[in-house]
Protein backbone atom coordinates (compact mmCIF):
# COMPACT_ATOMS: atom_id res chain seq x y z
CA UNK A 1 0.00 0.00 0.00
CA UNK A 2 1.51 3.46 -0.94
CA UNK A 3 0.05 6.83 0.10
CA UNK A 4 0.49 10.59 -1.03
CA UNK A 5 -1.20 12.99 0.97
CA UNK A 6 -0.78 16.49 -0.38
CA UNK A 7 2.67 15.90 -1.16
CA UNK A 8 4.99 18.97 -2.38
CA UNK A 9 8.61 18.70 -3.69
CA UNK A 10 10.65 21.30 -5.02
CA UNK A 11 14.69 21.50 -5.67
CA UNK A 12 16.66 24.46 -5.57
CA UNK A 13 17.86 24.76 -9.21
CA UNK A 14 20.47 27.85 -9.67
CA UNK A 15 18.19 31.05 -9.45
CA UNK A 16 15.24 29.54 -8.74
CA UNK A 17 13.10 27.02 -7.69
CA UNK A 18 11.79 23.64 -9.28
CA UNK A 19 8.57 22.55 -8.52
CA UNK A 20 8.16 18.47 -9.37
CA UNK A 21 5.16 17.90 -6.84
CA UNK A 22 2.92 20.54 -6.05
CA UNK A 23 0.25 19.12 -3.91
CA UNK A 24 -0.26 15.49 -5.01
CA UNK A 25 -2.61 13.02 -3.23
CA UNK A 26 -2.74 9.64 -4.47
CA UNK A 27 -3.37 5.96 -3.26
CA UNK A 28 -3.18 2.52 -4.68
CA UNK A 29 -3.52 -0.54 -2.23
CA UNK A 30 -1.81 -3.81 -2.23
CA UNK A 31 -1.04 -5.68 -5.62
CA UNK A 32 -1.33 -2.24 -7.75
CA UNK A 33 1.59 -2.30 -10.66
CA UNK A 34 2.65 1.55 -11.54
CA UNK A 35 4.12 2.95 -13.63
CA UNK A 36 5.38 6.42 -13.75
CA UNK A 37 5.62 8.66 -16.86
CA UNK A 38 6.98 11.99 -17.96
CA UNK A 39 9.58 14.13 -19.56
CA UNK A 40 13.29 14.25 -18.52
CA UNK A 41 13.41 16.25 -15.35
CA UNK A 42 9.50 15.99 -14.62
CA UNK A 43 10.61 14.17 -11.25
CA UNK A 44 9.66 10.62 -12.04
CA UNK A 45 13.04 9.55 -10.14
CA UNK A 46 12.56 11.64 -7.06
CA UNK A 47 8.92 10.50 -6.86
CA UNK A 48 10.24 6.60 -6.86
CA UNK A 49 12.58 7.89 -4.15
CA UNK A 50 10.12 9.64 -2.12
CA UNK A 51 8.17 6.30 -2.67
CA UNK A 52 11.01 4.25 -1.25
CA UNK A 53 11.81 6.73 1.66
CA UNK A 54 15.35 8.00 0.68
CA UNK A 55 13.60 11.02 0.25
CA UNK A 56 11.21 13.23 2.65
CA UNK A 57 8.51 15.49 0.77
CA UNK A 58 8.77 19.19 1.90
CA UNK A 59 5.16 19.17 2.42
CA UNK A 60 2.63 16.18 3.05
CA UNK A 61 3.24 12.88 4.02
CA UNK A 62 3.59 9.76 2.59
CA UNK A 63 2.36 6.29 3.92
CA UNK A 64 3.19 2.68 3.14
CA UNK A 65 2.92 -0.61 4.33
CA UNK A 66 4.72 -3.59 3.52
CA UNK A 67 8.42 -3.96 2.17
CA UNK A 68 9.63 -2.02 -0.33
CA UNK A 69 12.81 -2.41 -2.25
CA UNK A 70 15.37 0.46 -2.53
CA UNK A 71 15.04 2.10 -5.76
CA UNK A 72 16.54 -0.31 -8.64
CA UNK A 73 18.59 1.55 -10.86
CA UNK A 74 22.41 1.64 -12.57
CA UNK A 75 23.65 3.64 -9.70
CA UNK A 76 23.18 1.16 -7.04
CA UNK A 77 25.39 1.50 -3.64
CA UNK A 78 27.93 -0.36 -4.48
CA UNK A 79 31.48 0.46 -2.76
CA UNK A 80 33.80 -0.17 -5.49
CA UNK A 81 36.69 -0.91 -3.56
CA UNK A 82 34.84 -3.95 -2.09
CA UNK A 83 33.62 -7.23 -4.29
CA UNK A 84 29.74 -7.80 -5.31
CA UNK A 85 30.47 -10.47 -2.82
CA UNK A 86 31.08 -7.85 0.00
CA UNK A 87 28.46 -5.67 -0.90
CA UNK A 88 25.99 -8.33 -1.11
CA UNK A 89 26.58 -9.10 2.67
CA UNK A 90 25.82 -5.59 3.32
CA UNK A 91 22.53 -5.11 1.58
CA UNK A 92 21.35 -8.59 2.66
CA UNK A 93 22.56 -7.42 6.87
CA UNK A 94 20.36 -3.54 6.37
CA UNK A 95 17.44 -5.85 4.90
CA UNK A 96 17.61 -8.90 7.44
CA UNK A 97 18.18 -11.66 4.25
CA UNK A 98 20.21 -14.79 4.45
CA UNK A 99 23.20 -13.86 3.25
CA UNK A 100 24.23 -17.97 2.04
CA UNK A 101 21.20 -17.90 0.24
CA UNK A 102 21.22 -14.54 -1.34
CA UNK A 103 25.30 -15.24 -2.22
CA UNK A 104 23.84 -18.71 -4.06
CA UNK A 105 20.75 -17.36 -5.94
CA UNK A 106 23.09 -13.97 -6.87
CA UNK A 107 25.79 -15.84 -8.34
CA UNK A 108 23.64 -18.33 -10.46
CA UNK A 109 21.34 -15.62 -11.67
CA UNK A 110 24.31 -12.56 -12.37
CA UNK A 111 26.64 -15.36 -13.94
CA UNK A 112 29.43 -13.14 -13.19
CA UNK A 113 31.43 -16.12 -11.87
CA UNK A 114 34.71 -15.42 -9.96
CA UNK A 115 34.80 -11.96 -10.32
CA UNK A 116 31.56 -11.91 -8.06
CA UNK A 117 34.39 -11.98 -5.61
CA UNK A 118 36.89 -8.97 -7.48
CA UNK A 119 36.33 -5.08 -6.37
CA UNK A 120 33.30 -4.01 -7.86
CA UNK A 121 35.92 -0.86 -9.10
CA UNK A 122 36.70 -3.51 -11.56
CA UNK A 123 33.20 -4.17 -13.11
CA UNK A 124 31.81 -3.00 -16.39
CA UNK A 125 29.20 -1.29 -16.37
CA UNK A 126 27.03 -4.37 -17.80
CA UNK A 127 28.19 -6.39 -14.90
CA UNK A 128 27.55 -3.82 -11.98
CA UNK A 129 24.06 -3.67 -13.26
CA UNK A 130 23.79 -7.85 -13.26
CA UNK A 131 24.69 -7.73 -10.02
CA UNK A 132 22.41 -5.03 -9.36
CA UNK A 133 19.35 -6.81 -10.08
CA UNK A 134 20.32 -10.12 -9.66
CA UNK A 135 20.66 -8.64 -6.12
CA UNK A 136 17.07 -7.25 -5.31
CA UNK A 137 15.61 -10.30 -7.20
CA UNK A 138 16.98 -12.71 -4.37
CA UNK A 139 15.94 -10.34 -1.91
CA UNK A 140 12.02 -10.57 -0.95
CA UNK A 141 10.14 -7.29 -1.47
CA UNK A 142 6.57 -6.71 -1.17
CA UNK A 143 7.07 -4.02 -4.09
CA UNK A 144 9.82 -3.42 -6.07
CA UNK A 145 10.88 -0.08 -6.98
CA UNK A 146 12.44 -0.03 -10.65
CA UNK A 147 14.22 2.97 -11.96
CA UNK A 148 14.88 2.16 -15.57
CA UNK A 149 16.78 -0.98 -15.15
CA UNK A 150 14.94 -3.44 -17.70
CA UNK A 151 17.20 -3.70 -20.74
CA UNK A 152 20.85 -4.70 -18.91
CA UNK A 153 23.31 -6.71 -20.89
CA UNK A 154 22.68 -9.09 -23.74
CA UNK A 155 19.71 -10.06 -25.13
CA UNK A 156 20.17 -13.23 -23.42
CA UNK A 157 20.33 -11.67 -20.34
CA UNK A 158 17.31 -9.55 -20.84
CA UNK A 159 15.09 -12.57 -21.45
CA UNK A 160 16.34 -13.74 -18.45
CA UNK A 161 15.38 -10.58 -16.26
CA UNK A 162 12.03 -10.24 -17.98
CA UNK A 163 11.31 -14.03 -17.01
CA UNK A 164 12.45 -13.33 -13.33
CA UNK A 165 10.33 -9.89 -13.18
CA UNK A 166 7.31 -12.26 -14.64
CA UNK A 167 7.63 -14.51 -11.54
CA UNK A 168 8.33 -11.74 -9.22
CA UNK A 169 5.22 -9.68 -9.82
CA UNK A 170 2.85 -12.87 -9.34
CA UNK A 171 3.60 -12.53 -5.42
CA UNK A 172 5.02 -8.66 -5.22
CA UNK A 173 3.98 -5.58 -7.10
CA UNK A 174 6.42 -3.18 -9.17
CA UNK A 175 6.38 0.71 -9.31
CA UNK A 176 8.69 1.44 -12.57
CA UNK A 177 9.72 4.46 -13.94
CA UNK A 178 10.72 3.76 -17.91
CA UNK A 179 10.94 5.80 -20.97
CA UNK A 180 10.33 2.91 -22.44
CA UNK A 181 6.47 2.11 -23.25
CA UNK A 182 6.22 -1.72 -24.14
CA UNK A 183 7.67 -2.46 -20.51
CA UNK A 184 4.93 0.39 -19.18
CA UNK A 185 2.47 -1.57 -20.82
CA UNK A 186 3.54 -5.21 -20.21
CA UNK A 187 3.92 -4.39 -16.24
CA UNK A 188 1.76 -1.10 -14.92
CA UNK A 189 -2.11 -1.79 -14.07
CA UNK A 190 -2.00 2.07 -13.75
CA UNK A 191 0.34 5.30 -14.84
CA UNK A 192 1.05 8.31 -13.15
CA UNK A 193 1.87 10.85 -15.51
CA UNK A 194 4.18 13.65 -13.86
CA UNK A 195 4.30 17.06 -15.46
CA UNK A 196 4.69 20.55 -14.41
CA UNK A 197 4.21 19.73 -10.75
CA UNK A 198 1.11 17.62 -11.34
CA UNK A 199 0.49 14.03 -11.15
CA UNK A 200 -2.34 12.09 -13.86
CA UNK A 201 -3.22 8.97 -13.02
CA UNK A 202 -4.66 6.70 -15.94
CA UNK A 203 -6.53 3.34 -15.41
CA UNK A 204 -6.42 2.80 -18.68
CA UNK A 205 -2.62 2.70 -19.83
CA UNK A 206 -3.12 3.33 -23.61
CA UNK A 207 -4.54 6.85 -22.64
CA UNK A 208 -2.01 7.76 -20.46
CA UNK A 209 0.45 6.73 -23.39
CA UNK A 210 -1.58 8.68 -25.61
CA UNK A 211 -1.37 11.71 -23.67
CA UNK A 212 2.34 11.58 -22.63
CA UNK A 213 3.01 11.13 -26.28
CA UNK A 214 1.45 14.40 -26.83
CA UNK A 215 3.39 16.29 -24.34
CA UNK A 216 6.85 14.74 -25.62
CA UNK A 217 6.25 15.95 -29.24
CA UNK B 1 4.69 1.53 19.42
CA UNK B 2 5.34 -1.16 16.95
CA UNK B 3 6.81 1.10 14.92
CA UNK B 4 8.83 2.24 17.21
CA UNK B 5 10.41 -1.17 17.92
CA UNK B 6 10.63 -2.28 14.30
CA UNK B 7 12.24 0.99 13.52
CA UNK B 8 14.80 0.85 16.34
CA UNK B 9 15.88 -2.95 15.35
CA UNK B 10 16.24 -1.85 11.47
CA UNK B 11 18.75 0.88 13.10
CA UNK B 12 20.54 -1.77 14.78
CA UNK B 13 20.96 -3.81 12.02
CA UNK B 14 22.00 -0.70 9.99
CA UNK B 15 24.50 0.46 12.30
CA UNK B 16 25.88 -3.06 12.63
CA UNK B 17 26.39 -3.42 9.08
CA UNK B 18 28.24 -0.13 8.45
CA UNK B 19 30.95 -0.79 11.39
CA UNK B 20 31.87 -4.32 9.62
CA UNK B 21 31.59 -2.86 6.03
CA UNK B 22 33.55 0.12 7.46
CA UNK B 23 36.26 -2.00 9.11
CA UNK B 24 36.29 -3.50 5.92
CA UNK B 25 37.22 -0.48 3.84
CA UNK B 26 39.47 1.62 6.37
CA UNK B 27 41.63 -1.42 7.59
CA UNK B 28 41.61 -3.41 4.23
CA UNK B 29 41.71 -7.00 4.13
CA UNK B 30 44.26 -7.89 5.04
CA UNK B 31 45.72 -8.44 8.70
CA UNK B 32 48.80 -6.10 7.94
CA UNK B 33 46.22 -3.87 7.60
CA UNK B 34 44.61 -4.14 11.23
CA UNK B 35 48.31 -4.72 12.79
CA UNK B 36 48.84 -1.38 10.85
CA UNK B 37 46.33 0.26 13.01
CA UNK B 38 47.97 -0.91 16.20
CA UNK B 39 51.36 0.44 14.69
CA UNK B 40 50.49 3.69 14.17
CA UNK B 41 49.87 4.90 17.72
CA UNK B 42 52.66 3.03 19.56
CA UNK B 43 55.23 4.23 17.07
CA UNK B 44 53.79 7.68 17.72
CA UNK B 45 54.20 7.52 21.66
CA UNK B 46 57.56 5.60 21.22
CA UNK B 47 58.77 8.38 19.63
CA UNK B 48 57.77 11.03 22.24
CA UNK B 49 59.00 8.65 24.78
CA UNK B 50 62.10 8.17 23.29
CA UNK B 51 62.76 12.08 22.75
CA UNK B 52 61.38 12.84 26.64
CA UNK B 53 64.17 10.48 28.21
CA UNK B 54 66.96 11.62 26.12
CA UNK B 55 66.26 14.75 27.16
CA UNK B 56 66.23 13.72 30.52
CA UNK B 57 62.94 14.42 31.36
CA UNK B 58 60.90 12.39 34.03
CA UNK B 59 57.09 12.22 34.30
CA UNK B 60 55.90 14.56 37.06
CA UNK B 61 53.13 12.21 37.94
CA UNK B 62 55.32 9.63 38.74
CA UNK B 63 55.85 6.34 36.45
CA UNK B 64 57.31 6.38 33.42
CA UNK B 65 57.37 9.12 30.61
CA UNK B 66 55.50 6.50 28.41
CA UNK B 67 52.38 6.18 30.57
CA UNK B 68 52.56 9.78 30.51
CA UNK B 69 52.26 10.31 27.54
CA UNK B 70 49.90 7.16 26.58
CA UNK B 71 47.23 8.72 29.43
CA UNK B 72 47.28 11.98 27.24
CA UNK B 73 47.56 11.02 23.77
CA UNK B 74 44.74 8.46 24.32
CA UNK B 75 41.87 10.50 25.38
CA UNK B 76 43.05 13.39 22.85
CA UNK B 77 43.10 10.69 20.42
CA UNK B 78 39.72 9.81 20.76
CA UNK B 79 38.57 12.22 20.79
CA UNK B 80 40.27 14.33 17.85
CA UNK B 81 39.56 10.88 15.45
CA UNK B 82 36.12 10.77 16.90
CA UNK B 83 35.36 14.68 15.49
CA UNK B 84 37.50 13.47 12.22
CA UNK B 85 35.70 10.56 11.38
CA UNK B 86 32.33 12.14 11.72
CA UNK B 87 33.05 15.33 9.73
CA UNK B 88 34.00 12.93 6.48
CA UNK B 89 30.94 10.27 7.70
CA UNK B 90 28.81 11.36 4.77
CA UNK B 91 31.09 11.88 1.75
CA UNK B 92 32.72 8.66 2.10
CA UNK B 93 29.57 7.02 2.54
CA UNK B 94 27.25 8.82 -0.10
CA UNK B 95 26.41 6.00 -2.18
CA UNK B 96 25.03 4.12 0.94
CA UNK B 97 22.19 6.94 1.50
CA UNK B 98 20.13 5.80 -1.82
CA UNK B 99 19.48 3.05 0.58
CA UNK B 100 16.29 3.81 2.52
CA UNK B 101 17.07 2.60 5.53
CA UNK B 102 20.65 3.89 6.06
CA UNK B 103 20.46 7.49 7.29
CA UNK B 104 23.18 10.27 7.86
CA UNK B 105 23.30 9.55 11.75
CA UNK B 106 23.69 5.91 11.12
CA UNK B 107 26.83 6.74 9.17
CA UNK B 108 28.25 8.35 11.93
CA UNK B 109 26.89 6.70 15.04
CA UNK B 110 28.72 3.56 13.20
CA UNK B 111 32.01 5.50 12.33
CA UNK B 112 31.29 6.45 16.47
CA UNK B 113 31.23 3.08 17.76
CA UNK B 114 34.02 1.69 15.63
CA UNK B 115 36.53 4.75 16.69
CA UNK B 116 35.99 3.77 20.45
CA UNK B 117 36.66 0.17 19.88
CA UNK B 118 39.41 1.02 17.59
CA UNK B 119 40.73 3.23 20.48
CA UNK B 120 40.39 0.85 23.33
CA UNK B 121 41.63 -2.21 22.00
CA UNK B 122 45.33 -0.03 20.70
CA UNK B 123 45.24 1.70 24.40
CA UNK B 124 44.86 -1.52 25.62
CA UNK B 125 47.19 -2.89 23.45
CA UNK B 126 49.64 -0.67 24.41
CA UNK B 127 49.33 -0.35 27.72
CA UNK B 128 50.10 -3.97 27.88
CA UNK B 129 53.68 -3.20 25.76
CA UNK B 130 54.15 -1.03 29.03
CA UNK B 131 53.56 -3.77 31.54
CA UNK B 132 56.00 -5.95 29.70
CA UNK B 133 58.96 -3.27 29.85
CA UNK B 134 58.07 -2.50 33.13
CA UNK B 135 56.94 1.02 32.05
CA UNK B 136 53.70 0.74 33.66
CA UNK B 137 52.86 -0.66 37.29
CA UNK B 138 49.63 -2.36 36.39
CA UNK B 139 47.41 -0.52 38.27
CA UNK B 140 44.63 1.56 37.64
CA UNK B 141 43.41 3.78 40.26
CA UNK B 142 39.56 3.63 39.21
CA UNK B 143 38.64 1.75 35.91
CA UNK B 144 34.86 2.32 36.15
CA UNK B 145 35.84 6.54 36.28
CA UNK B 146 38.36 5.39 33.66
CA UNK B 147 35.30 4.17 31.30
CA UNK B 148 33.35 6.86 32.05
CA UNK B 149 35.94 9.59 30.44
CA UNK B 150 36.20 7.04 27.42
CA UNK B 151 32.78 7.90 27.32
CA UNK B 152 32.82 11.31 27.50
CA UNK B 153 35.85 11.58 25.04
CA UNK B 154 33.62 10.22 22.56
CA UNK B 155 30.45 12.09 23.38
CA UNK B 156 32.93 15.49 22.94
CA UNK B 157 34.46 14.29 19.54
CA UNK B 158 30.88 13.20 18.18
CA UNK B 159 29.54 16.95 19.10
CA UNK B 160 32.18 18.21 17.47
CA UNK B 161 31.94 15.66 14.89
CA UNK B 162 28.34 16.41 14.05
CA UNK B 163 28.97 19.81 13.66
CA UNK B 164 31.68 19.41 11.40
CA UNK B 165 29.50 17.49 9.21
CA UNK B 166 27.08 19.96 8.72
CA UNK B 167 29.56 22.78 8.90
CA UNK B 168 31.35 20.75 5.90
CA UNK B 169 28.27 20.00 3.88
CA UNK B 170 27.03 23.68 3.43
CA UNK B 171 30.82 24.81 3.36
CA UNK B 172 32.45 22.53 1.53
CA UNK B 173 36.40 24.13 2.20
CA UNK B 174 35.57 24.00 6.14
CA UNK B 175 37.33 20.69 6.34
CA UNK B 176 40.67 21.72 5.69
CA UNK B 177 40.02 24.78 8.22
CA UNK B 178 39.04 22.21 11.10
CA UNK B 179 42.54 20.22 10.68
CA UNK B 180 44.49 23.28 10.49
CA UNK B 181 42.09 24.74 14.19
CA UNK B 182 42.82 21.35 15.37
CA UNK B 183 46.81 21.72 15.36
CA UNK B 184 47.76 23.87 18.21
CA UNK B 185 45.12 21.52 20.48
CA UNK B 186 47.77 19.10 20.00
CA UNK B 187 50.44 20.77 22.09
CA UNK B 188 47.85 23.15 24.50
CA UNK B 189 45.84 20.20 25.81
CA UNK B 190 48.46 18.49 27.90
CA UNK B 191 49.27 15.54 26.49
CA UNK B 192 53.01 16.38 26.98
CA UNK B 193 52.45 18.47 30.13
CA UNK B 194 50.57 18.44 33.52
CA UNK B 195 47.81 20.79 33.43
CA UNK B 196 47.63 21.22 36.97
CA UNK B 197 50.92 21.75 37.48
CA UNK B 198 51.11 24.71 34.98
CA UNK B 199 51.78 28.63 36.77
CA UNK B 200 48.10 30.06 37.47
CA UNK B 201 48.06 32.47 34.41
CA UNK B 202 48.32 29.36 31.88
CA UNK B 203 45.90 27.42 33.79
CA UNK B 204 43.72 30.21 33.65
CA UNK B 205 43.87 29.99 29.61
CA UNK B 206 44.27 26.00 29.20
CA UNK B 207 40.28 25.98 31.59
CA UNK B 208 38.84 26.86 28.51
CA UNK B 209 39.93 24.04 26.71
CA UNK B 210 37.83 21.12 27.30
CA UNK B 211 40.62 18.45 25.79
CA UNK B 212 42.64 19.79 28.80
CA UNK B 213 40.01 18.31 31.16
CA UNK B 214 39.36 15.61 29.66
CA UNK B 215 43.47 14.56 29.65
CA UNK B 216 43.47 15.46 33.13
CA UNK B 217 40.31 12.97 34.32
CA UNK B 218 41.34 10.60 32.67
CA UNK B 219 45.08 10.74 34.19
CA UNK B 220 43.58 11.00 37.63
CA UNK B 221 41.51 7.91 37.18
CA UNK B 222 44.75 6.50 35.68
CA UNK B 223 47.34 7.62 38.59
CA UNK B 224 47.03 6.52 42.18
CA UNK B 225 46.93 9.76 44.63
CA UNK B 226 46.91 12.12 41.57
CA UNK B 227 43.92 14.17 42.11
CA UNK B 228 43.88 16.79 39.27
CA UNK B 229 43.23 21.02 41.15
CA UNK B 230 42.66 22.10 37.61
CA UNK B 231 39.74 19.47 36.54
CA UNK B 232 36.54 20.78 36.45
CA UNK B 233 33.93 18.19 35.64
CA UNK B 234 30.79 20.08 35.85
CA UNK B 235 32.85 22.31 33.06
CA UNK B 236 33.41 19.47 31.13
CA UNK B 237 30.38 17.71 31.14
CA UNK B 238 28.27 20.79 30.58
CA UNK B 239 30.68 21.73 27.36
CA UNK B 240 29.85 18.15 25.86
CA UNK B 241 26.20 17.65 26.56
CA UNK B 242 26.11 21.42 24.55
CA UNK B 243 28.31 20.28 21.78
CA UNK B 244 26.39 17.30 21.10
CA UNK B 245 22.80 19.04 21.23
CA UNK B 246 23.78 21.30 18.98
CA UNK B 247 25.40 19.11 17.17
CA UNK B 248 22.26 16.96 16.75
CA UNK B 249 20.07 19.55 16.28
CA UNK B 250 21.86 21.06 13.32
CA UNK B 251 21.97 17.42 11.63
CA UNK B 252 17.83 17.42 12.30
CA UNK B 253 17.76 20.73 10.28
CA UNK B 254 19.95 19.17 7.34
CA UNK B 255 19.43 15.98 7.49
CA UNK B 256 16.82 16.26 4.30
CA UNK B 257 19.06 18.32 2.42
CA UNK B 258 21.95 15.86 3.03
CA UNK B 259 20.51 12.90 1.44
CA UNK B 260 18.64 14.84 -1.74
CA UNK B 261 22.31 15.64 -3.17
Amino acid sequence: MIEFQNVSKAYALGSGKKVLLDNVSFFFGEGVNIGILGVNGAGKSTALRMIAGSETPDKGKILRSGTFSWPLGFAAGFNGSLSGEENLRFICRIYAANIAKVTKLVADFSELGEALYEPVVTYSTGMRARLAFALSMAIEFDVYLVDEIMGVGDRLFQEKCKAAFNEKSKQSSIIMVSHSMNTIRDYSDVVLLLSNGNVGIYEDVEEAIAKYEKIVV
Amino acid sequence: MKNFWTALSVQRRVIFALILRETRTRYGKTRLGHLWALFEPLAHMLTFAAIFSFMGRSSPLGGSVALLVLTGLFPYALFSNTATQLMNAVSANRVLLSYPHVTPFDVMAARMILEVLTQVVVFTFVLFILAVQGLWDMRIDNILELITVVFVCAGLGAGFGLINAVLTFKFPSYAQTFGILMRPMYFMSGIFFVASYMSTSIQNILYYNPVAHLIEWFRSAMYEGYESSFLDKKYLVTFTITVLFFGLLLLRLVRHKIRQQ
